[in-house]
């Protein structure tokens, strides 16, 4: 296109451009500017009669570049390309000239110098004109399969969703058994419901669905390819049991002398060498503890492999690794609870009876240390005065900045824990604000605040001592009512702060994910588009994007599903417009745009007998880093190559009037 | 209510920030001084100095009361350190010609005279006996270096409280 014919619209906006500066006379001035055909303006540029306006003349006068100088191109410029589209035209010959948000908007007071700003800004647009091309978008199919990392209540949720839509999950969790922490809670609030019996028939579930295959006792380890078409790189850590000749009858973990603190109890229990990790696991399969088992620590024993009916046992178990082809990737690892042994004044992990929020749900559990039965630590005797500590390490400038989320909840269904257990206990609540924000959670807090021996205290202790007989001696200030009040109490539960999981930190860098000042996994939008992250094809579930409690998880859960099912069910990718290429010849091999690249879009290949780089049009995003990183400008940007933006430039200092 | 006495407490405590202060009473559970003056409540001046109302804390000389303890400084999740704006409060007292309590005066005049604030004594352990440096073989204390400039200074720094 050696003939360039460009045609120039100056939009009113009603009275936000109109009624600052004249945009007939914008109009006026451009028609004098070089390459300039037609020029006019009109009321609403984006209304039918506006587009239709510049369809027709396009037509007529044989238009090939059109400039719109009306509001940000992030409001407009699709629905003017789709004018361009419409009369055959490529939709990048387009230039918007924002002179709302840029000038009238902002110059309100000064409009004689607000009127020179906007023919300035259409001159520019109008020499950068002449140096925009054709650019055309390529789709690449996508997979269709999808791999859920983390399998709690979130990843289930997921997984669930995906699969009932057709779609193939793999889910990844690195315990050896799905369920996550929900697993691990007596009871839900605000409805009481108990965990186990609402979680894992969702288990079993996901166990039988013909479109899921669990990768239990697994880790992402590697992950390449882009959106559409990743390859993820699994690791199957060596359980020392062959799962498939497994029954999960249990007889080796019967048998089995070995003992180790149980993880599922938070410590509270005792599990063997080789163990389940809870009597409903899904997969019901068992591993071996190489750090407990005798065999593995002293060379004796064996009774594991002597008892199993099947021969499963398998010492000499490696690591496997394997590669799974998927579209999307959903995150959906969880949270972890804050090391409390760091808020030293409360004694956690010094005083036994110093106890988490989590601690009491595996003491108030059937299937947990105690039978269900809430005993203190120290002595296994009933308490029969119980305080609760909210905000433990959460809000806290010295451990964590934000709020947990499901601790005010929490603490009040533990005050139920309590009661129905022990009815003449007396049950202390610590609060500083109670926060019943979700549904029924007021009603839920009303109920329990008003049950006889339970104190809701305005305050928060400071320190904890430990008397001789274990229990728990400390002072807290009752603002309510302007006391200090003695307290001692046989349990102390902390309700305390929560993180991202510890080992988050390499699969985040893995899946190139941002993350908040917390550590969670950064999200597109916090309001708009939760669920999404800045990297394409990557969805986040449930709390890796901050605390959740589980109707929120869930939630968040099924959408960020629904946002993968919709990015798979498209079928294809498309490149965006604004990629980088490069000029083969002028390009000297010199990589320094391949480091600099986000998202790792650029490789350097031999190619005729020189070294050059390439740009993975469907991984590229156009950020333009490597544009501006290439010395020799052989590396540019569509629609921001250098002669287009100098161009402009020479326009705006002066250069061209 | 009145922002200014925030603003210049907020100046002497830097880099705390009282401003910050969500009422925990977290500093008040701990206080050394409240469990011998009730009346004394860190997380109440810290509210009263959000709020300006400073003039009760300075007429009834509450603020000092506090020991210096600085455990109210440790625990606090906001770090408003309220051990600091009570600090604060008291040059602020000072310089707005509020009169300091009476045994100031006395540890004013130990200063000048002694080098300490206060002169050793006899504590009783939990056996009741009697303890003082001599029976702990400790040595005589050697009174510091005490300029004579000093009480020139600590006439002007206490607003003539030591004559």
């Amino acid at each position: 296109m050696s003939d360039v014919r460009i045609g120039v619209y100056v939009c009113h906006c009603g009275k936000n451009i109109g009624g600052v500066i004249n945009p007939a006379k914008v109009a006026e001035h451009a028609g004098k500017l070089p390459n300039v055909v037609i020029s006019r303006d009109y009321v609403y540029m984006c209304s039918s009669p506006g587009q239709l306006l510049i369809e027709e003349d396009i037509k007529k006068y044989n238009l090939n570049r059109v400039i719109v100088a009306a509001c940000s191109p992030r409001m407009h410029e699709p629905t003017f390309q789709g004018v361009l589209k419409r009369a055959g035209l490529n939709p990048w010959l387009l230039q918007m000239v924002n002179v709302r948000e840029h000038d009238t908007w902002v110059h309100e007071n000064v409009p004689e110098k607000a009127e020179e700003k906007a023919k300035d800004l259409v001159a520019a647009a109008v020499a950068r004109a002449a140096h925009l091309y054709e650019i055309n978008t390529v789709r690449a199919p996508v997979v269709k399969s999808a791999v859920v990392i983390g399998g709690g209540i979130a990843g289930i949720r997921a997984s669930l969703d995906l699969a009932n839509a057709g779609i193939k999950v793999y889910l990844i969790e690195k315990k050896q058994s799905i369920g996550g922490k929900m697993a691990q809670l007596d009871k839900t609030f605000p409805t009481l419901d108990c965990s186990q019996c609402i979680l894992t028939p969702l288990m079993v579930d996901v166990s039988r669905h013909p479109n899921i295959e669990i990768y239990a006792y697994s880790e992402v380890v590697d992950v390449s390819g882009s959106a559409g078409d990743f390859k993820v790189k699994v690791r199957l850590k060596p359980t020392y049991v062959d799962w498939s000749k497994c029954t999960g009858c249990g007889a080796c973990v019967e048998k089995c002398p070995g003992r180790a603190p149980k993880e599922f109890d938070e410590g509270l229990g005792v599990r063997k060498a080789i163990y389940f990790e809870f009597p409903q696991a899904v997969p019901r399969r068992p591993v071996i503890d190489t750090e407990h088992c005798l065999w593995f620590t002293k060379g004796i024993c064996k009774v594991c492999e002597k008892v199993c009916p099947v021969g499963a046992i398998d010492y000499k178990q490696v690591e496997r690794y394997v590669e799974l082809n998927v579209g999307a990737i959903v995150v959906a690892i969880g949270y972890e609870l804050y090391d409390l042994s760091k808020l030293s004044e409360y004694g956690y992990g010094k005083f036994k009876n110093v106890i988490s929020g989590l601690q009491l749900e595996r003491l108030s559990s059937a299937d947990g240390p105690t039978r269900g039965k809430i005993l203190r630590p120290s002595d296994g005797k009933e308490p029969k005065t119980v305080g609760i500590v909210l905000c433990a390490g959460s809000r806290d400038e010295n451990h964590v900045k934000y709020c947990c989320r499901f601790g005010c909840a929490a603490a009040i269904k533990h005050v139920y824990y309590i009661k129905h257990a022990l009815p003449d206990a007396k049950v202390l609540v610590f609060y500083t604000d109670v926060r019943a924000f979700g549904k029924g959670y007021e009603e839920f807090y009303q109920k329990f605040r008003s049950e006889e021996n339970v104190f809701f205290i305005r305050g928060r202790p400071a320190e904890i001592f430990e008397g001789r007989d274990g229990s728990l001696i400390f002072d807290v200030y009752d603002s309510n009512t302007n006391q200090l009040i003695n307290v001692r109490a046989d349990l102390v539960v902390l309700e305390g702060a929560v993180v991202p999981p510890k080992d988050w930190e390499p699969l985040r860098r893995i899946l190139k994910v941002s993350c908040d000042p917390g550590g969670f996994a950064l999200e597109l939008h916090p309001k708009l588009r939760p669920f999404e992250t800045t990297s394409d094809g990557i969805f986040l579930a449930g709390a890796i994007q901050g605390p959740k409690d589980i109707p929120d998880t869930v939630a968040h859960a099924a959408a960020a599903a629904a946002s993968a099912i919709g990015f798979l069910a498209k079928g294809y990718v498309e490149s965006v417009p604004y990629l980088a290429v490069v000029n083969e010849d002028l390009c000297s091999g010199c990589s320094l745009c391949v480091p600099i690249c986000p998202y790792g879009a650029i490789s350097v290949s031999e190619k005729e007998g020189k070294r050059v780089a390439k740009v993975d049009v469907i991984k590229c995003k156009g950020c333009g880093a490597c544009a501006a990183t290439c010395p020799s400008g052989a590396m540019q940007q569509n629609y921001f190559t250098d002669k287009q933006v100098l161009s402009e430039v020479v326009v705006l200092a002066g250069g061209a009037k | 209510m009145d922002s200014r006495i925030l603003n210049e407490v907020r100046e002497l405590v830097k880099p705390h920030s009282p401003q910050y202060c969500y009422q925990c009473a977290k500093c008040t559970s701990a206080c050394t001084a409240t469990k011998v003056i009730p009346e004394y409540k860190p997380h109440l001046i810290v509210a009263l100095t959000r709020l300006g109302s400073v003039k009760g804390l300075m007429e009834s000389g509450i603020i000092w009361a506090c020991t210096e303890c600085w455990k109210c400084s440790e625990y606090c999740p906001q770090d408003v350190a309220p051990v600091e704006v009570v600090i604060a409060l008291k040059n602020l007292s000072i310089a707005m010609g509020y009169k300091p309590p009476e045994d100031l005066k006395v540890m004013a005049k130990n200063v000048v005279e002694l080098g300490y604030v206060s002169p050793p004594i006899e504590v009783l352990s939990k056996e009741f006996e009697m303890y003082g440096r001599e029976a702990l073989s400790l040595p005589e204390l050697v009174k510091p270096y005490v300029s004579e400039g000093t009480p020139t200074n600590l006439k002007k720094l206490l607003g003539g409280v030591y004559e």
